[in-house]
């Protein structure tokens, strides 16, 4: 019972973390209808930048805001200058347009930060509080990782339900031509959803690197989780993508702690497919049947 | 044929549009002006092209040949965000809400075109600080006051009877404070007495605003319009005062053998194209 305890004190973390990198590719979905599989190369690459910044100044709040800001561009950059051009021809194309900029931020990384896998210390203590004659398996940069996602995760429902861009940016994705008709900007409303997933994406990375390594594919894996979370959540959900996400890293770390991390992948697989055979429309989604 | 009218001040004109979709021709060089301050109707049988006049109006729809003229200019290269700010506003046949927005934010939505702070201040600034968000929000609850549904302000559309959504998506319409209101099928599912009422409401905006109307209920367009235009497989066959489109026997000859419209309830999808 108590290792049932310590291996979910272990995911919530790593599920704060999976509930972001999900949020980021349902922003994603809900704007543009792509699967952006680059989604978590451009937080790899976000990643090396707050890691060249923190080695620079010491600081790793600095890392973090710039890594955040530069979320912001490639997001844009990546929508204007892929998937933008390559949707006007198809939609399918985009999708595998998203590997292409995988691909090549990878490479690109590689060629400026070398191939081999850089550690990326926590700012503060990674080792469990200890209470009740025990340690937990749960530290002040846990803590900190949830203060930080569930911060985060308000601050973009604030924006999302009470301000007037939220409002065009969720009209944008349900409906673009209504939304035209009413004045919205909608190429901008999408461009800014693709800007705010990268702004998530960079956070969910900089978060997580202390707990892998940071390498040009060292996230890939990470794909696999949030893709499979977003998918159970509906794809156009947020708060599914939330609660599949946190649910996914205790699931991972349940299977890790009682055989083998190893096994965490496959059981992601095993998810989505039922999923897919059970509820293919999502949990959270208010749409039918997808053709996905 | 070519129907042409002497126009004194058209607000808004078709000049010669045409229109094909693969090789089928839906409009065939349609002039038709709406005169400002006017209720203009626009009639014709199923498929004639009214909603087809409407997306080339708006922009959703290039037309082969042939131009639109606002306010005595050529609308080119129109943006379709851009109409709600140079004063002309649609309405979608159908109802077009969004159903996962309240009635409110509905109709908050309609003024858009009018939010002038940028996307990184309207998303950094608290809401409670926001005199704009509190203007615009103002002017939708104003809006819906005008359309009676001021009460329904924090439903979903999906909660809401069908004539209710047809008003709040008229409020939407009119936020944005229009100088133009194309509007498509209004009446389409709601009873006689929400017609009589939207037809009185109608003619309250005139002549402050101009208003073109497309509609099937032939009570209510002779009852409101000044002028009306007859659309029929894609060229205008006839335009006059209710009166004389009544007598018209090209009009008469274009509805014979038509059903009768009033009955019609295809009006649960959103045509947009
Ligand atoms: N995007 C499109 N592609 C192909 N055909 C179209 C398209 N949009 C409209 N049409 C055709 O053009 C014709 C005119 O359509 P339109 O919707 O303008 O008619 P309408 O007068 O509004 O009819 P209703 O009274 O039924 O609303 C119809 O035959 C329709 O099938
Ligand atoms: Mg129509």
């Amino acid at each position: 019972m108590i290792d049932f305890i310590d291996y979910l004190l272990g995911g919530i973390s790593s599920g704060a973390i999976i509930a972001l990198m999900a949020l980021a590719l349902v922003l994603v979905w809900r704007s543009t209808r792509v699967v952006n599989f680059a989604q978590l190369g451009q937080a790899m690459f976000t990643t090396y930048i707050a890691l060249t910044v923190r080695e620079l100044t010491g600081s790793w709040f600095l890392g973090l805001i710039i890594a955040m800001a530069a979320g912001l561009v490639v997001g844009v950059i990546v929508h204007f200058l892929v998937i933008r051009p390559v949707k006007r021809l198809d939609t399918s194309g985009a999708i595998i347009a998203t590997f292409g900029v995988l691909i090549a931020l990878e490479a690109l990384a590689a060629m400026v930060w070398g191939g081999d896998p850089e550690a990326f210390p926590p700012p503060i203590n990674n080792s469990g509080y200890e209470a009740f004659g025990r340690i937990w398996p749960f530290s002040p940069y846990d803590l900190l990782v949830l203060a930080s996602v569930v911060f985060l995760v308000l601050a973009l429902s604030v924006v999302f339900t009470r301000t007037n861009v939220g409002l065009a940016m969720r009209a944008s994705a349900f409906n673009p031509e209504v939304a035209r008709l009413s004045g919205v900007r909608v190429n901008r409303m999408l461009a800014l959803g693709w800007a705010i997933a990268g702004l998530v994406g960079a956070v969910a990375g900089v978060l997580v690197a202390p707990l892998s390594t940071l390498s040009p594919t060292s996230f890939d894996i990470f794909l696999v989780f949030a893709f499979t979370a977003a998918v159970i959540g509906g794809l156009d959900s947020l708060v599914g993508a939330v609660a599949f996400g946190i649910g996914t890293g205790l699931v991972i770390a349940l299977v890790s702690g009682y055989s083998d991390s190893s096994n965490a992948p496959l059981v992601a697989l095993v998810l989505l497919v039922l999923n897919l055979l059970f509820k293919p429309e999502g949990v959270f989604s208010h749409h039918k049947a997808r053709a996905v | 044929m070519r129907y042409h009218l002497p126009l004194t001040h058209p607000l808004l004109q078709t000049v010669d549009i045409s229109v094909s979709f693969g090789g089928l021709q839906i409009l065939d060089e349609v002039s038709i002006g709406i005169p400002e301050g006017s209720v203009t109707g626009l009639i014709g049988p199923n498929g004639a092209g009214k909603t087809t006049v409407f997306n080339v109006m708006t922009g959703f729809v290039k037309p082969d040949s042939g131009k639109v003229k606002y306010e005595g200019n050529r609308l080119r290269h129109v943006k379709t965000h851009h109409l709600t700010k140079m004063g002309i506003s649609r309405t979608l046949q159908g109802v077009g809400l969004f159903p996962s927005l309240t009635a409110r934010e509905n109709v908050m939505l309609g003024a858009s075109g009018h939010v002038r702070s940028g996307i990184v201040a309207d998303a950094l600034a608290m809401p409670w600080t926001d005199a704009e968000q509190r203007h615009i929000r103002d002017k939708a609850e104003a809006a819906m006051a005008e359309l009676g549904v001021l009460s329904e302000a924090d439903r979903l559309p999906g909660e809401m009877p069908y004539p209710v959504q047809k008003r709040v998506a008229l409020a939407r319409a009119l936020v944005s404070d229009p100088k133009v209101l194309l509007l498509d099928e209004p009446a389409g599912g709601i009873g006689a007495a929400d017609m009589r009422e939207l037809g009185r409401l109608i003619r309250s905006w005139v002549p402050e605003r101009t208003v073109l109307l497309v509609e099937h209920h032939m009570e209510l367009v002779m009852e409101v319009c000044d002028l009306i235009w007859v659309l029929d497989a894609g060229k205008v066959i006839a335009a006059g005062s209710p009166e004389e489109v009544r007598n018209d026997p090209a009009v008469l000859a274009a509805y014979l053998g038509e059903d009768d419209h009033e009955d019609d309830h295809e009006d649960d999808h959103e045509t947009v194209h």
